[in-house]
C-alpha cells in the first residue's frame, strides 16, 4: 500500500470516529439547550398560575392553546414546588397549589414537536457540512498528497533504474519541499560517488591488470629463453615448462579479469550481425584432439553481437564443454536461429545454477579460474541474450537464446 | 637481416634480442620514440619490431612516420593484450602483423621470419631446411621434390619449428601458436604429440632426415641429429 493511501486511510478512519462522537455531542447539547429553553418557559407559565391564584385565589380554567396545555386536579394532600415529567412528545411541570384550602395539582404539557423538528434540521445541516467536508477533504488530500510526493515518486523511480555501470538516466524529483530536495539531492550525490568509486576501481583493475602484462612478458621471454641455453638438464627444462604453464595460466586469468571490466564498462556495445557457424566450425578440431567425440548440428544464423564478444562467447561455451568433460564424453552443439545450444557429457550430478554464473566459483578443481562462466553471462547481458543451464541425466547443456 | 627493436621494457628488450640473436639477425635497439626516429632515419632495416605504448610518443606515429617515408620495412607491432583498437589501426596503418603481450619468444620468432621472407624474396616465399622445401605462399611441402600432404596444423607446426630452428619450444608455446591463448585453456597437451607424431612419420616416410627432436618434459626442437 501506498503511503498517502496509509495515511488516508488511517486520518480518515479517526476523522469518522471522530465527527460521529462530535455530532452525538453536539446533538445532545443542543437537546439540552432547547429543553433547558421549554422548561425555563414552563417555569414562566408555573409563575403565571401562581400570580393567578394570588390574585383571584381560583383557577384558570384549563385551556389548550397551541402547543400548549394546562389541566388542573384537586388532589388532597399533594405538595411538591416544581417537578418536570417528559411524556412522548411532550414536557411537562407539575406543581401543588393551594386555592380556597384546597390542594389541587396542576399539569402545564408543552409538545415538544417544534423542539424536535428543529433539532432535526440542524442535525441534517450538520450532518450534511460534516458530509460535503469529509469528501473535500479527501479529495483535497488526495490531490496534495500527490502533488506533493511526486518528487518522491520520482527519486524512488531513479533510484529503481540505477545501474553502477549503466548511464544515470533521468534525475531526482526537484521538490520546495525541503526535505524532499534533500532527499532528491543525497541520492544523486550518493549515486554519483558510487559510479565514481565504482568508475574508479574498474580502472584500478584495468590498470592492475594492464600493468601486469609486461612483467609476465618478460617472465614469458626470460623461460623461453633460458630453455635454449644449453647446460639445462631435463629436470630443469622441466621445470621451466611448469613455470611457463603457470604464467600463462596467470596472463589468461588477467586477460579474463580485464574482458570482465571491459565489458562493464560498455566498451562492447556496438553490435553487429555475425555468423556463428564458422567460429564453432573452427573449433571442432580442438574439441576432437582432447579425444572426445563431437557433433555439430547447425543452421547458419546470425546473431546481433559484438565480433569479439561473439569470439569470446563461443570460446568460453566450447572450452567450457571441453574442460568439463569426462574420457571420451561428447559434445553436441546445436545452432539454430536465434539459439545456440552446447551440450557435454559430464560429472553426473547438475551444478548449482546459483552459482554458476558467479566469478571464481569452481564446483569442482579444475584448471580453469572459475571466470569463463562469467564471461559468458556478461555478454548475454550486455548483447541482450539469454543464457541458461539445463542437467539431465549425466549430460549439462548450456542454451544461449539471442 | 637487420632488425630493430622499439621496446621500453630492458627485461622484454633483453629476451627479445638475445632470442633473435639466436637467429642470425643483428639486432639493434631504441627505448623511447626519439631514439627509433633516429634510428629509423638513418639506418635501413629489414624488420621492425614495434611496441605501441613508448614512453615520450606513440609506436602508431612512428609507424605512421615510417609510412609516409615510404620506407619498405617490415613492421611488427607488438602491444598490450586486448588492444583490439591498436590491432586494428596498426594493421590499417600499413603493419605486416601483430603481436600480444605477453608472447612466446618461439611465436614472435615465426612472425619475424615470416615477415622478413615476404620482404625479402619477393613472392618467393620459400622455407627451406636440407631436402625439406616449404612453399609458404602455395602451402606446399616437398622432400626432395616429392609433395608431402600435411593437415593444416601439421603444416602450421612444421613453419613454425622451420622458423625457430635449433631452440627448444615448448608444449605451451606450441599450444598457443596452434590454437591461439584463448583455447589453451586445457593444460591437456597430448593433443600436440599427436601432431607431432604424425609430422615425423610423413616426413620421414617421405625420406627427411629425422629432425624433429623430442626435448624431455619440455616440448621439442628442430635440430640435425
Amino acid at each position: 500500500m501506498k503511503l498517502a493511501a496509509t495515511y488516508q486511510r488511517f486520518y480518515f478512519a479517526l476523522l469518522a470516529v471522530l465527527l460521529v462522537l462530535g455530532c452525538l455531542a453536539y446533538y445532545l447539547t443542543i437537546r439540552y439547550v432547547l429543553i433547558h429553553q421549554v422548561d425555563n418557559d414552563l417555569r414562566i407559565e408555573q409563575q403565571e398560575i401562581q400570580d393567578f391564584v394570588r390574585l383571584h385565589d381560583s383557577l384558570p380554567a384549563p385551556s389548550r392553546y397551541r402547543d400548549q396545555r394546562l389541566e388542573w386536579a384537586p388532589r388532597p394532600g399533594y405538595r411538591e414546588r416544581r417537578h418536570f415529567v417528559d411524556d412522548d412528545d411532550d414536557r411537562s411541570i407539575q406543581f401543588s397549589i393551594q386555592v380556597k384550602g384546597e390542594d389541587y395539582a396542576v399539569t402545564i404539557s408543552k409538545s415538544l414537536e417544534e423542539t424536535e423538528d428543529l433539532l432535526w434540521i440542524i442535525l441534517w445541516v450538520t450532518a450534511g457540512s460534516i458530509g460535503v467536508l469529509l469528501v473535500g477533504l479527501f479529495l483535497g488530500n488526495r490531490l496534495l498528497l500527490r502533488r506533493i510526493w511526486q518528487p518522491f515518486y520520482q527519486t524512488l523511480d531513479y533510484l529503481h533504474r540505477f545501474s553502477l555501470s549503466g548511464p544515470r538516466n533521468g534525475g531526482t524529483g526537484t521538490s520546495n519541499i525541503d526535505e524532499f530536495a534533500l532527499l532528491g539531492r543525497s541520492v544523486e550525490d550518493m549515486t554519483a560517488k558510487m559510479q565514481r568509486d565504482y568508475m574508479a576501481l574498474q580502472q584500478f583493475t584495468d590498470h592492475a591488470a594492464h600493468e601486469m602484462q609486461t612483467p609476465l612478458a618478460v617472465i614469458k621471454g626470460k623461460l623461453d629463453l633460458m630453455m635454449q641455453e644449453p647446460g639445462s638438464g631435463p629436470r630443469q627444462l622441466e621445470q621451466m615448462q611448469q613455470l611457463l604453464q603457470s604464467v600463462n595460466r596467470l596472463s589468461r586469468l588477467n586477460q579474463s579479469l580485464l574482458l570482465l571490466t571491459r565489458i562493464e564498462n560498455r566498451q562492447f556495445i556496438e553490435k553487429e550481425p555475425v555468423a556463428l557457424e564458422p567460429l564453432l566450425a573452427e573449433k571442432q578440431d580442438w574439441i576432437r584432439e582432447h579425444r572426445l567425440e563431437v557433433t555439430m548440428d547447425m543452421e547458419p544464423g546470425m546473431a546481433n553481437i559484438h565480433p569479439f564478444l561473439a569470439e569470446s562467447l563461443v570460446n568460453n561455451l566450447v572450452g567450457n564443454a571441453v574442460r568439463h568433460n569426462i574420457p571420451g564424453g561428447k559434445v553436441l552443439v546445436t545452432l539454430r536461429p536465434g539459439l545456440l545450444s552446447i551440450r557435454n557429457t559430464g560429472r553426473a550430478e547438475p551444478l548449482d545454477p546459483a552459482r554458476l554464473f558467479q566469478r571464481f566459483q569452481k564446483q569442482h578443481p579444475s584448471e580453469g579460474a572459475g571466470l569463463g562462466l562469467a564471461i559468458v553471462k556478461e555478454i548475454a547481458d550486455i548483447s541482450g541474450m539469454e543464457v541458461r543451464y539445463g542437467y539431465e541425466a549425466g549430460t549439462h547443456t548450456f542454451t544461449v537464446t539471442f | 637481416m637487420k632488425l630493430l627493436i622499439v621496446e621500453d621494457e630492458p627485461g622484454l628488450l633483453d629476451s627479445m634480442t638475445a632470442y633473435l640473436s639466436l637467429e642470425d639477425y643483428t639486432c639493434e635497439s631504441a627505448m623511447t620514440y626519439a631514439e627509433a626516429l633516429e634510428k629509423i632515419d638513418l639506418y635501413a632495416y629489414d624488420c621492425i619490431l614495434l611496441d605501441i605504448m613508448l614512453p615520450g610518443g606513440d609506436g602508431l606515429a612512428l609507424l605512421r612516420e615510417l609510412k609516409t617515408n615510404r620506407k619498405t620495412e617490415g613492421v611488427l607491432i607488438i602491444s598490450a593484450k586486448n588492444k583490439l583498437e591498436d590491432k586494428i589501426t596498426g594493421l590499417q596503418m600499413g603493419a605486416d602483423d601483430y603481436l600480444a603481450k605477453p608472447f612466446h619468444l618461439p611465436e614472435l620468432g615465426a612472425r619475424v621470419a615470416a615477415i622478413i621472407r615476404r620482404k625479402q624474396f619477393g613472392g618467393n616465399n620459400l622455407l627451406e631446411y636440407q631436402e625439406i622445401q616449404v612453399d609458404t605462399q602455395g602451402r606446399t611441402v616437398k622432400v626432395s621434390g616429392t609433395p608431402v600432404t600435411l593437415t593444416k596444423k601439421e603444416y602450421a607446426l612444421l613453419v613454425y619449428l622451420l622458423s625457430n630452428r635449433n631452440k627448444v619450444i615448448s608444449k605451451s608455446a606450441l599450444a598457443e601458436h596452434l590454437w591461439g591463448d584463448n583455447m589453451d585453456m586445457v593444460d591437456n597437451y597430448d593433443f600436440i604429440y599427436t601432431h607431432v607424431k604424425n609430422l615425423r612419420k610423413k616426413l620421414l616416410d617421405a625420406g627427411a632426415g629425422d629432425y624433429l627432436q623430442s626435448v624431455y618434459g619440455v616440448g621439442y626442437k628442430w635440430t640435425t641429429p
